[in-house]
């Protein structure tokens, strides 16, 4: 009787330790691609490349809903998209952000589209020549 | 012996036990490691940049498949021996509206254009690749010439951590319906947010 309950303890372990093992495994994958720095790089570098192929007088809009709740995760309430001369920058977080610049010289503007209740776009305008 | 064998198997389970741990930690660890490989390495936007970059060059030399007068009055005039106007190269960014300003030390864009007579245009094939070997009527460039470089040792191999180029060639007239064929080289580097370092 003793011994039985010894081989049922070490099966419980067994199985507690397989599916802990798994359970980091899985949340290492989430956490690695549902990351705000992947995220951020994609969008930038989205964003630029829409600018790039555009001409005056386009406007363009991007659903950032996924952006906007990695930013309330992170607990970052600053402007998400911001285009500074001819970089653009996605900022989810408060220690982070992604730059990357674009050749159309254009003159850009981002903000988000207050249209509705909630935030759910960001308006780009692709403005005349510098 | 009946004890001998309850004992040798329970060591026999606790060996198998080992080896099981062991064989998930060897399919864990390449999974971590191909999971990070695969997230930490940046996405390459260089060749689609190189390509929309061709595309406005070629959107501004030529309008409905017809060159401006100045880019040919500016090439017949080389083609007679004469010095090509500096101001012409210059005149590329404004023109075509183009800022290779970046986020970078230093451009991180070149572009090529040359013109060729579609009368003595000539190009072979080698190893599959069609090689130009006419001589240009004229050739300009605005951009970083040193990215030039990349562009002719990524025809024979592909590396990650140069510039990506693309090459684009297309058919055009001039106002006295002489034709031209136009070639647009478009290079872009950027490789630090583009390719692992």
């Amino acid at each position: 009787m003793r011994k039985k309950g010894n081989i049922l303890t070490e099966n419980i372990v067994f199985i507690i330790l397989t599916l802990v093992f798994f359970t980091i495994l899985i949340i290492f994958i989430s956490t690695k691609s549902n990351g705000s720095a992947l995220l951020e790089e994609s969008t930038a570098k989205q964003i630029a490349l829409l600018v790039d192929s555009s001409k005056p007088g386009t406007i363009i809009k991007i659903n950032v809903e996924d952006a906007l709740s990695k930013a309330q995760k992170e607990v970052y309430g600053g402007k998400i998209i911001s285009i500074t001369g001819n970089v653009v920058t996605v900022k989810l977080r408060e220690k982070g952000g992604y730059s990357y610049s674009f050749f159309n010289n254009v003159d850009v503007s981002a903000f988000p589209d207050t249209s509705s209740i909630d935030v759910k776009n960001y308006v780009i305008t692709i403005n005349n020549y510098k | 012996m009946k004890n001998f064998i309850l004992k040798n198997r329970r060591g026999g389970d606790k060996i198998l036990s080992m080896y099981w741990f062991g064989v998930l930690f060897i399919i864990a660890a390449g999974i971590f490691s191909m999971v990070y490989i695969f997230y930490a390495s940046p996405f390459d936007v260089r060749e689609i940049e190189s390509s929309i970059l061709a595309n406005r060059i070629a959107e501004c030399l030529s309008h409905e498949g017809k060159i401006d007068a100045k880019w040919i009055i500016s090439a017949e005039s080389c083609s007679d021996g004469n010095e090509c106007p500096a101001a012409l190269e210059n005149e590329i960014p404004k023109e075509c509206n183009l800022n290779f300003n970046s986020e970078f030390e230093g451009q991180q864009n070149y572009v090529q254009i040359d013109f060729y007579e579609m009368t003595n245009f000539k190009a072979s094939l080698l190893e599959e690749k069609e090689i130009i070997v006419s001589e240009p009527l004229r050739t300009v460039y605005y951009g970083n010439i040193n990215l030039k470089a990349d562009c002719n040792i990524e025809e024979s191999k592909d590396y990650k951590k140069q510039s990506k180029c693309v090459l684009k060639r297309f058919y055009a007239i001039d106002s006295n319906e002489n034709k031209y064929i136009v070639s647009v080289l478009s290079a872009t580097r950027k490789t630090e947010k583009n390719a692992i370092l």
